[in-house]
C-alpha cells in the first residue's frame, strides 16, 4: 500500500522524482506545499543533526513514567506547534534526542501510540470537526452547484502533508528504529496517510462531497467554464496517493461520465440532425479521452477510464439509442450520400456490434427504393439507367463510408434480387433494350473503354434477374435487328458482350448467338460468289445491288412470311437468287422474310434528289408513286398493289407521310392513317442532307412484336416447366405436390419466375397427356 | 418524280425441304436445327432420309445405327434402313 510515498526511506534523501507523477500538467502545477513534504526546500526546511550531546531534555537515566511524561509533553508542545503551522519552540535536536532516548529505554510502543493518537485528534478535530464536516453537513442537507469541497480537501491535504513529513523528522529514530522492524506497524507517514484517508476521504459526508464537487469541477470542464483546474489534479493526485483511485474515485467519475451522457443524449437522440448528432459523440470521445489523459495521473488507471468513459460515451449515446438513431436518419443519410456521416455512424454501429441494425435498415431503403425504380410502367424507358445510377451510389457508400463490409454488400446484392424480380419480365426487358442501344450504331458516342465499362455494370444487373429466358429473347431479337439491318456500332463490342453473356446465360444462348453471327459471315461468301454468276444479271439489269442474308431458322427469332408483292424486277431478282441458292445447296428451300428487307432509294424531287435508306415495305410503296407527280392514290389503291396488310401497311404509310420526314403527304392530314386517306409525292420535300435515313420504323419494336416475344417466352418457359417437372418425376416417381412445387421453383428460377398457377397449369397438362398421375389428395406417380 | 432502287438487302431463312417444323425422331429437336453434338446446322449436319420416307439428323442415325438394339432398323416404324436414292 502507499506505494508511492516512500515513507521507509531517509527522509533527507527522499527523491521527488518518486512522489511524481508523469503529467506534465501535474507537474507543472505540483503544489509548493508537496514540495514541502519532499522536504526539498522552502521556508520550513528543517536540518536533521542525528547525534549530538547537548539537550534540553532529560537525560535518559532517568527511566521512569515521569521522564516519559515529560518529554512526551516537550514533543507534544512542539506537535502542537507543528498542527497550527508554526515552528516549534524545542530546538529540533533536542526533539529528536528525546524521541531517541525514550525508545532507547523501551518506551517506543507508547510513544508510538500516543503519537498516532495525537495525529488522529488532529485531523479529526482541527481538520474534520471543525472545519470540513461542517461544511460537508451543510452541502449534503442543501446540494449547491458552488460546492467546493475539493478545494478546501486539498487545501487540508496540502497542510497535512507539510505536517506530516516534519512529524516524520522529529520522530525519525521512532520510524526508522522501532516501526522500521516492526511488521505490525506502518511508518509514520504510512499511518498520517492513512488515517487522513480513513477519517476525511471515507467519512461518508465529507467524502460524498468531495466527490461531489470533484465531479461537478468535472461537468465545469465538459462546459468549458472550469476556471482553474488546480484543485482537479491536486485532488487527483491525493486521491491516487491515498490509493482510493480504483476503488473510490474511477467508479463514480465513470457514473457521472455516464450520466452526464445519457442527459445529453436525451436532449439530442430525437431532434438532433443525426449528421451533428455523430459529430457530437465522437467530438465527445475525444474531449473524454482528451481530459482523462490531462487530469488522470497514473498511467495504468488512466488508460482503464479512458476505456471506461469512451465505452460510457458509446453506450449512452448510441447503443442505447441505436433503433431511434436508424429510424430517424439512416436513410436521409442514404439519399443525401452523406459519406461522411455514413461513415460515423458504421464506425459506431460496428464498435458496438449494432451494425446488425444498418444492415437491415440498409436492406429495407434498398428494396422500397429500388422497388420505386422498377413498378410503375410509366418509368419503364428510364427504368435501367436509374438502376445504374442507384447501383454505382449504393457502391461508392459501401466502398467509402462502409469500408466494403460484407454484410452489407451481400445485403445489397440480396435486396437487389428481391426487388428487381417483384417486377415481373420488364427489367429482364429493358436491360436488353438498354444494351441495344449500347451497341447500336449512331446513338451515342462514346470511346471502347466507357462502351466495355457500360457493359460490364449492365450485366451485373442483369445478373439479378429471375427472367433470363425474357432477356434472351429480347436479346436476340435486338441483335437480329443489328445485324439485318447493318446496325450494329461494332464487330469488336459485340464481340465482347457476347463473352460477357456466356458467363451469365450458358453455352447453349451464346451458341445460337454466335450461329447468328456466323449466318451472316457465310452470307456474305455466298453473296461474292453470286455476284460472280450469271444469276445476279437480273438484279444488276433493273440497276439494283442487290444482297441477300440466307439464315438458318433455329438461330434467328422467327418472322411472320409477309404476301408482299413485288415490282416484277424485283422479285425476278429474288427468284434469280433462289435458283442460284437451291443449286448450291440441295435438299433445301428459301423463305423471304421482306419485314426486314430494306433498300437505298433515289428519288428526285422537284426540289432535289435525295439518297433515302428504307424499309423495303417503304420502298414498295413509294415504287408505286414512280412517274406519277401529281396524281394521288389511296389507301385501298395502295393497299391492293402491295398486298401489305393493315397493320403493316398503316405503318408504312404514316412513317411515309407523317413521320419527322415526309415523302408523301395526306389528304386529310393529321397523325393517323385510315382507309380512305389519300397520299401524293411531297412536291415541297427537302432537306439540308443528301443522304436520309427514314427506315426507323423497322428498328423499332412494335406493340405486336413485344407482345409476341413474351408470349414466345411464356410458351417456351411452360415447356421448360414441363421438362422438369418430368425430369423431378423420372427421379422421384413418388412426389408429393408441395414437393414437386418447391423443386420445380428451385430448378426453374433462374430462367424466369414461375407462378404457382402456371406450375399447377403444367401439372395438369402432364396428367392429361399421361406422363404422371394422382395418388389421394397432394402426391403424384410417374408413369413410364 | 422519279425512283430507283440502289441497294437492296434482302433476308431469306431456309429449311430443309424435308420435315420444315419437324423434329428428328430420335434427337427431339427440330431438322432445320442440329443433332446434339453439332453446333451449325447445314451441310455440316445433314438429313438422312429412308425408304421409308423417315427423316433423321444423319448424325443421330448413324449413332442409332451403331447401338446393338437398332439392329439397322429404322427407329420409327422397325423397317430395315435404306437410304432413299432420289
Ligand atoms: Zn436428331
Ligand atoms: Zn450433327
Ligand atoms: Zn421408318
Amino acid at each position: 500500500m502507499l506505494s508511492n510515498f516512500p515513507s521507509r526511506g531517509l527522509p533527507l534523501s527522499l527523491d521527488s522524482a518518486t512522489l511524481t507523477k508523469s503529467s506534465r500538467l501535474a507537474a507543472a502545477q505540483r503544489p509548493k506545499r508537496q514540495k514541502q513534504l519532499l522536504g526539498s526546500g522552502g521556508a520550513r526546511r528543517l536540518t536533521l543533526t542525528p547525534s549530538s550531546n547537548s539537550s534540553s531534555v532529560a537525560s535518559p537515566d532517568a527511566l521512569s513514567d515521569s521522564y516519559f511524561n515529560s518529554t512526551w509533553k516537550s514533543l507534544n508542545l512542539a506537535l502542537n506547534n507543528v498542527f497550527s503551522d508554526q515552528s516549534p519552540d524545542a530546538s529540533f535536536e533536542a526533539l529528536y534526542r528525546g524521541v531517541e532516548n525514550l525508545c532507547r529505554v523501551d518506551k517506543a510502543r507508547s510513544l508510538w501510540e500516543n503519537l498516532k493518537m495525537r495525529m488522529a485528534h488532529h485531523i479529526s478535530v482541527d481538520f474534520v470537526k471543525n472545519s470540513l464536516l461542517p461544511a460537508a453537513t451543510a452541502l449534503a442537507s442543501t446540494p449547491s452547484t458552488d460546492n467546493d469541497m475539493a478545494d478546501r480537501i486539498v487545501d487540508v491535504w496540502g497542510k497535512w502533508t507539510a505536517q506530516l513529513k516534519i512529524v516524520q523528522h522529529m520522530f525519525f529514530y521512532l520510524d526508522r528504529s522501532y516501526l522500521l522492524s516492526s511488521s505490525a506497524d506502518l511508518s509514520i507517514v504510512d499511518t498520517g496517510l492513512q488515517m487522513f484517508c480513513k477519517l476525511i476521504i471515507e467519512n461518508e459526508v465529507i467524502g460524498s462531497q468531495l466527490m461531489a464537487s470533484l465531479m461537478l469541477y468535472f461537468e465545469r470542464n465538459r462546459s468549458h467554464t472550469l476556471a482553474d483546474s488546480h484543485a482537479i489534479s491536486s485532488a487527483v493526485e491525493m486521491i491516487s496517493t491515498l490509493d482510493v483511485y480504483r476503488t473510490i474515485f474511477h467508479p463514480q467519475f465513470v457514473e457521472a461520465t455516464r450520466l452526464h451522457y445519457r442527459k445529453l443524449a436525451d436532449a439530442n437522440a430525437d431532434s438532433m440532425p443525426i449528421p451533428e448528432y455523430l459529430n457530437l459523440t465522437l467530438d465527445s470521445l475525444a474531449f473524454e479521452s482528451e481530459q482523462a489523459t490531462q487530469f488522470l495521473l497514473n498511467h495504468s488507471t488512466r488508460s482503464n477510464t479512458i476505456a471506461s468513459v469512451k465505452a460510457v460515451v458509446k453506450a449512452e449515446m448510441i447503443q442505447s439509442r441505436a433503433k431511434t438513431l436508424v429510424s430517424r436518419g439512416f436513410d436521409a443519410l442514404l439519399d443525401a450520400e452523406d459519406i461522411t456521416s455514413l461513415s460515423n455512424m458504421y464506425t459506431l454501429f460496428s464498435q458496438l456490434s449494432q451494425d446488425k441494425l444498418l444492415v437491415a435498415a440498409f436492406a429495407e431503403y434498398i428494396k422500397r427504393e429500388g422497388l420505386g425504380l422498377v413498378i410503375d410502367p410509366a418509368n419503364d424507358a428510364s427504368m435501367v439507367s436509374s438502376l445504374l445510377g442507384f447501383k454505382r451510389k449504393l457502391d461508392v457508400i459501401i466502398d467509402s463510408a462502409f469500408s466494403g463490409d460484407d454484410n452489407l454488400s451481400n445485403a445489397m446484392r440480396e435486396s437487389f434480387a428481391l426487388f428487381i424480380n417483384k417486377r415481373h419480365n420488364v427489367p429482364a426487358e429493358m436491360i436488353a433494350k438498354y444494351i441495344d442501344e449500347l451497341l447500336r450504331a449512331g446513338n451515342k458516342q462514346m470511346d471502347d473503354a466507357e462502351l466495355e465499362a457500360r457493359m460490364a455494370s449492365v450485366l451485373v444487373l442483369f445478373r439479378f434477374i429471375q427472367g433470363k429466358d425474357v432477356f434472351e429473347a429480347f436479346y436476340k431479337r435486338d441483335l437480329a435487328k443489328r445485324l439485318l439491318l447493318n446496325r450494329s456500332a461494332s464487330d469488336d463490342a459485340e464481340r465482347s458482350m457476347l463473352t460477357l453473356l456466356k458467363d451469365e446465360c450458358g453455352n447453349s444462348f451464346t451458341q445460337k448467338l454466335e450461329g447468328m453471327f456466323k449466318d451472316t459471315e457465310i452470307s456474305k461468301d455466298f453473296m461474292a460468289s453470286f455476284k460472280n454468276s450469271k444469276y445476279s444479271a437480273a438484279a444488276r439489269e433493273a440497276g439494283i445491288d442487290l444482297y441477300v442474308n440466307a439464315l438458318s431458322q433455329a438461330f434467328w427469332p422467327s418472322y411472320p412470311d409477309t404476301a408482299l408483292a413485288l415490282p416484277r424486277e424485283m422479285s425476278s431478282a429474288l427468284e434469280n437468287f433462289e435458283a442460284f441458292y437451291l443449286s448450291k445447296q440441295s435438299g433445301r428451300k428459301i423463305s423471304w422474310r421482306h419485314v426486314l428487307g430494306h433498300c437505298v432509294v433515289r428519288a428526285s424531287f422537284p426540289r432535289g434528289k435525295k439518297e433515302l435508306s428504307m424499309s423495303l415495305f417503304q420502298t414498295v410503296v413509294l415504287l408505286l408513286f414512280n412517274d406519277v407527280t401529281n396524281e394521288s392514290l389511296t389507301y385501298e389503291q395502295i393497299k391492293k398493289a402491295t398486298n401489305l396488310d393493315d397493320a403493316d401497311l398503316t405503318r408504312t404509310l404514316q412513317s411515309l407521310a407523317c413521320g419527322k420526314l415526309r415523302v408523301l403527304t395526306k389528304e386529310p392530314r393529321g397523325k393517323d392513317v385510315n382507309p380512305g386517306d389519300r397520299f401524293t409525292i411531297n412536291l415541297k420535300f427537302e432537306d439540308k442532307a443528301y443522304r436520309l435515313r427514314i427506315n426507323q420504323v423497322q428498328l423499332r419494336e412494335t406493340p405486336e412484336e413485344n407482345k409476341q416475344v413474351h408470349e414466345m417466352v411464356k410458351r417456351d418457359r411452360e415447356y421448360e416447366i414441363q421438362g422438369v417437372i418430368v425430369r423431378i418425376m423420372k427421379t422421384h416417381k413418388t412426389v408429393k405436390h408441395v414437393e414437386l412445387v418447391r423443386q420445380t421453383i428451385e430448378m426453374t428460377k433462374e430462367r424466369g419466375t414461375l407462378d404457382l398457377a402456371d406450375i399447377k397449369k403444367n401439372i395438369e397438362k402432364l396428367i392429361n397427356k399421361d406422363y404422371m398421375e394422382r395418388q389421394g389428395a397432394d402426391t403424384y406417380v410417374y408413369l413410364s | 418524280m422519279k425512283v430507283t432502287i440502289d441497294r437492296w438487302n434482302a433476308v431469306s431463312t431456309w429449311h430443309w425441304n424435308h420435315g420444315q417444323d419437324e423434329v428428328c425422331g430420335i434427337c427431339r429437336v427440330a431438322f432445320d436445327g442440329t443433332c446434339p453434338t453439332c453446333k451449325y446446322p447445314g451441310d455440316d449436319c445433314p438429313l438422312i432420309i429412308g425408304e421409308c420416307k423417315h427423316a433423321f439428323h444423319m448424325h443421330c442415325l448413324l449413332k442409332w445405327l451403331t447401338t446393338d438394339s437398332s439392329k439397322g432398323l429404322c427407329p420409327m416404324c422397325r423397317r430395315r434402313f435404306k437410304t432413299a436414292t432420289d
